[in-house]
C-alpha cells in the first residue's frame, strides 16, 4: 500500500478534551502524529506537507478540500475548533503560500462542506492541483519540489 | 516635640551616612529578583509524600505514568531506552499521540509513541494500556497500527518508545 490516507490520517488521542485547549496542543494531538511537529508530512507515502496547504485556498474547490480531507472532516473536532485549527495550520506552516486576500475559515463554512468527505483524497487532491496548474496558480517553488504525478 | 525632631534627624543622618541610594536600590533589586526566582528553585515540593502509586513512577513497569496510551514492547527492555531506539533500528516517521498525567506534578503531558523499525519484534515487555483508544471503526483514534508502515523498506516492528512532545493546556 503506497498511500496511508485511510490508515494514518492525523491520528490523535484526546484524554484532556477541553474546548479551550490552545491550538498548538490541538494540532499536536490531532495532526502531528502523521504530519509531524513542523507539518512536514511524509511525502513518499502520501502524507502531505502542510507547508503547502496555503496553495489550496487559491481556488474554491481547493479551499473546500482542506475541510474535506480525512484528518479534518472525520476528526472528532467540532466545526468551530476545526475552523480555528485550519486557520492556525495555515498561518503557522504556510503563511508564505497565502495570498493577501485570504479570508479565514469560519465554523459555518466547515459545517457546510464537511459532510462531503474526500474518501479518495489523493484523487481529489490531484484534480485540484491539475486545475491550479492549468490556471497558472502553482508557483515555481512548488513545482520544483512536487512534480506532477505521472 | 524638638526631642522627636532631633531623634528622627539623627537617625536619618546616620542612615544617610551608612548607606547610599544606589546601595538601597541594589538591595531592593536583589530582594525583588530573589523573590521572583524563589518559586523556580528545584525543590522537592512533595515534601517526601508520594503523590501517586509508586509503580507509576517506575519506567520498567507497564503502569509508569508515561505509558498510559502505550501499545507495544518497551524499548528500554530491548536494548534501547524509554525514549531512544535500540541500535540497528530507526524511529517511525508517524506516531500515536496520547495525553498522560504525571502524578508527581499533576500536569498532563503530550506523549508521542513512536515505534522503532527495521528489526524483527523484540518480543519482550509488552504493555497495552491504550487509554481512550477506540476500536477500528474510529480509525482516527485507533492504535492497533504498525507505526513503522511509513518507513519504507524498514517497516518491521521492533519496539516502542515514548517521547514527551509538549504539555497539554
Amino acid at each position: 500500500m503506497r498511500r496511508l490516507w485511510a490508515v494514518a490520517a492525523c491520528t490523535g488521542l484526546i484524554t484532556a478534551a477541553r474546548a479551550d485547549l490552545p491550538m498548538p496542543t490541538v494540532y499536536t494531538l490531532n495532526c502531528s502524529g502523521c504530519h509531524g511537529a513542523r507539518g512536514q508530512g511524509v511525502r513518499e507515502v502520501g502524507i502531505p506537507d502542510l507547508n503547502d496547504a496555503g496553495l489550496f485556498v487559491r481556488t474554491e474547490l481547493g479551499r473546500q478540500y482542506l475541510i474535506q480531507v480525512p484528518g479534518l472532516a472525520q476528526s472528532r473536532l467540532d466545526d468551530a475548533t476545526a475552523a480555528r485549527l485550519l486557520n492556525w495550520i495555515l498561518q503557522r506552516f504556510s503563511a508564505d503560500r497565502l495570498t493577501a486576500d485570504f479570508v479565514p475559515y469560519t465554523a459555518a463554512e466547515v459545517a457546510r462542506f464537511r459532510s462531503d468527505k474526500a474518501s479518495d483524497a489523493q484523487a481529489r487532491r490531484d484534480a485540484i492541483l491539475a486545475e491550479m496548474r492549468g490556471r497558472g496558480l502553482l508557483p515555481q517553488s512548488y513545482e520544483a519540489t512536487s512534480p506532477a504525478p505521472p | 516635640m524638638s526631642l522627636f525632631d532631633e531623634t528622627v534627624e539623627t537617625a536619618t543622618r546616620k542612615l544617610a551616612m551608612l548607606s547610599s541610594r544606589r546601595g538601597v536600590l541594589s538591595l531592593l533589586g536583589r530582594l525583588a529578583v530573589g523573590a521572583a526566582l524563589a518559586p523556580l528553585l528545584p525543590i522537592d515540593r512533595t515534601f517526601g509524600k508520594p503523590s501517586t502509586d509508586p509503580h507509576q513512577m517506575d519506567p520498567s513497569k507497564c503502569d509508569y505514568w508515561k505509558y498510559c496510551a502505550m501499545d507495544g514492547q518497551l524499548c528500554s527492555c530491548c536494548g534501547g531506552t524509554g525514549s531512544q531506539c535500540p541500535p540497528g533500528t530507526e524511529v517511525s516517521k508517524v506516531s500515536w499521540i496520547g495525553t498522560c498525567r504525571n502524578g508527581k506534578d499533576g500536569k498532563d503531558y503530550l506523549i508521542s509513541y513512536n515505534d522503532c523499525c527495521g528489526r524483527s519484534s523484540c518480543g519482550q515487555c509488552y504493555c497495552s494500556s491504550n487509554l481512550n483508544e477506540r476500536p477500528g471503526y474510529e480509525m482516527g483514534i485507533h492504535n492497533d497500527v504498525n507505526w513503522c508502515m511509513a518507513n519504507g523498506g524498514a517497516a518491521s516492528y521492533h519496539c516502542t518508545v515514548s517521547i514527551i512532545v509538549g504539555v497539554a493546556g
